[in-house]
């Protein structure tokens, strides 16, 4: 049976595990900000691993801290799923797709990340108003900055670059987004909404992989400008 | 103040500088032997450096023809620069005798002043290279220098003062960063391997034309003058460490002059240092050099995360210490 705080009859300054948990959102961030800050696709699977960590971590420290049980059998969910099998799965996908010529984004790297600045401002505002209604929340503002900021660059990765499967990972992304402002905010959702959540995003994630190696067999390349004329 | 202050305060200066000059081709060998042994190599022994600079302090120099006296004074105020940044930074006590003299915005300044006179005399030693390394090393400092300033002032707004002293005693937050700290420490991290010419950005150990950024400047240098130039780069790398290890992880530093606290951090400072120095020749071997094309890219990534350090800071509620 997992076990929290208080079951082990030990009293921490809550002020620890709030600084865990923001430190380690605040790394999921980071991942999310280096998305859109190279273009190498092997890079991007393994960040997006090391985003699941954090946000394992983070699940970790709130089941942990918060004395959420439920929590611990999301966190293990996200360490199997996505920090082990997804990432693995992702791989073997990369190693069936043909090798191609770099596909330039919409928009370049440092103005994708400037705009990115301004989101991560944006997520702040938006975060300011939800506040502003005089909600009170679990862990409240720090980490519901981060998540929505961690959603708004997903989005952003999503649609500024061309190639299938960095839209996928950004698709995975802004749902670790998600789950981490489900998590912190509701300190729990119930148990079979978010295995739920989770089932989702696996099917979708295997269909998505089924639909790039597919792309890739007819098109010869992931890059999705060529779907916009669907002849070829 | 009466005679023991003061004498206490020179005693400090002499050690920090000394630290400073004899603990730099240490850590420059070490970072070459972590690099050597990831690459399946035995690599120099750690005391090489220090006989490179002996063997170059007792050479002949050679000045090429067109060299004027800009050629022949840069080494010296390089030299120099580099060293007197090195008394306004905290190494393992947070008390600085010498702290009123300059800041971090002075610290960044001197540091341009050494990089302003260096890419003079690439222009001035006349051969193409130079001129190449020079305007190169300019058109990525325009870069680095906002990022590197965006990053020091989210130290220093977290901390309410731009001493670095201060902003050493300030950080101690425990043993976790904030969400702010772990930005601009990340942010400065990238600064730190391009300002000191490391992997991603320039690379140290080669003279390829085409690569080549700080080693096409000092190109035409040789004896003495290259000893000095050698020795300001290695301390510009163990600076830059040092500003890592002390303004965002300064565990264990002292606050005090009491033997003990002074004891934990001399040995606190040198695991920071040589754990940082690690990491970077980690990451100068499992990286390839970028093109100096993208290398904006990654100087971008830099400012942008030392900027969402500042976002972070202001709007997640942080509060300065800040006795303005």
């Amino acid at each position: 049976m997992p076990f929290c705080s208080t079951d082990l009859g030990l009293t921490f300054d809550p002020q620890i595990g709030e600084r865990l948990i923001d430190l380690f959102a605040a790394f999921m961030l980071v991942c999310s900000l280096l998305f859109l800050a190279t273009e190498r696709r092997r890079l991007h699977v393994r960040l997006y691993a090391f985003q699941s960590l954090s946000l394992a971590i983070v699940a970790f420290s709130v089941a942990f801290f918060q004395c959420e049980r439920h929590i611990f059998i999301a966190a293990i969910l996200t360490l199997i799923l996505k920090v082990i099998i997804i990432p693995i799965v992702m791989e073997r996908i990369l190693h069936r797709l043909i090798p191609q010529q770099t596909v330039k984004p919409a928009i370049n790297i440092p103005a994708s990340l400037l705009i990115a600045g301004g989101l991560v401002l944006a997520a702040d505002l938006l975060t300011q108003s939800i506040l502003a209604t005089g909600h009170q929340f679990a862990l409240a503002q720090n980490v519901l900055t981060i998540s929505i900021a961690v959603m708004l660059l997903a989005l952003l990765t999503m649609v500024t670059r061309k190639k299938a499967l960095t839209q996928v990972i950004g698709f995975l992304s802004m749902e670790n987004g998600l789950f981490l402002a489900g998590i912190t905010i509701t300190a729990g959702m119930p148990m079979i909404v978010e295995l739920g959540v989770f089932f989702d995003v696996l099917v979708a994630f295997f269909i998505m992989g089924v639909f790039l190696y597919r792309i890739s067999e007819t098109f010869d390349t992931i890059n999705l400008e060529r779907l916009t004329k669907l002849k070829h | 103040m009466n005679w023991t202050e003061l004498i206490t305060g020179l005693v400090m200066i002499l050690i920090q500088l000394a630290l400073f000059l004899l603990l730099a081709p240490l850590v420059t060998a070490w970072v070459r032997k972590v690099k050597a042994i990831m690459q399946n190599r035995q690599g120099p022994r750690m005391m090489q450096p220090y006989s490179d600079l002996w063997k170059l302090l007792r050479k002949e120099v050679i000045q090429p023809a067109t060299a004027s006296w800009i050629f022949t004074i840069t080494p010296y105020v390089v030299f120099v620069t580099t060293l007197s940044v090195a008394l306004i930074v905290p190494i393992f006590t947070t008390i600085l005798p010498l702290g009123f003299i300059g800041d971090v915005i002075a610290l960044v300044y001197i540091l341009a002043t050494a990089r302003f006179f260096t890419a003079l005399a690439g222009l001035d030693a006349g051969s193409p290279f130079g001129g190449l390394g020079s305007s190169r090393e300019m058109s990525l400092a325009s870069i680095i220098e906002p990022a590197m300033m965006l990053a020091i002032f989210t130290a220093a707004v977290t901390a309410g003062s731009t001493n670095l002293g201060t902003i050493a005693a300030q950080a101690d937050v425990g043993l976790l960063l904030t969400p702010a700290h772990l930005f601009a420490f990340l942010g400065l991290f990238i600064v730190a391997m391009a300002e000191t010419g490391r992997i991603p950005v320039d690379n140290p150990a080669t003279h390829l034309e085409l690569t080549m950024i700080h080693e096409a400047m000092i190109l035409e240098y040789s004896g003495k003058y290259l000893a000095l130039m050698e020795w300001a780069s290695s301390m510009k790398l163990l600076l830059f460490l040092t500003l890592l290890a002390n303004v965002f992880l300064p565990w264990g530093i002292s606050n005090d002059l009491s033997l003990v606290s002074l004891g934990v951090g001399a040995v606190g400072y040198g695991l920071k240092i040589f754990a940082l120095a690690t990491v970077m020749a980690v990451i100068e071997c499992s990286t390839a050099k970028l093109r100096l094309f993208r290398v904006p890219d990654l100087l971008a990534a830099s400012f942008v995360l030392s900027l969402i350090a500042l976002i972070l800071f202001y709007l997640l509620g942080g509060e300065s210490h800040a006795v303005l």
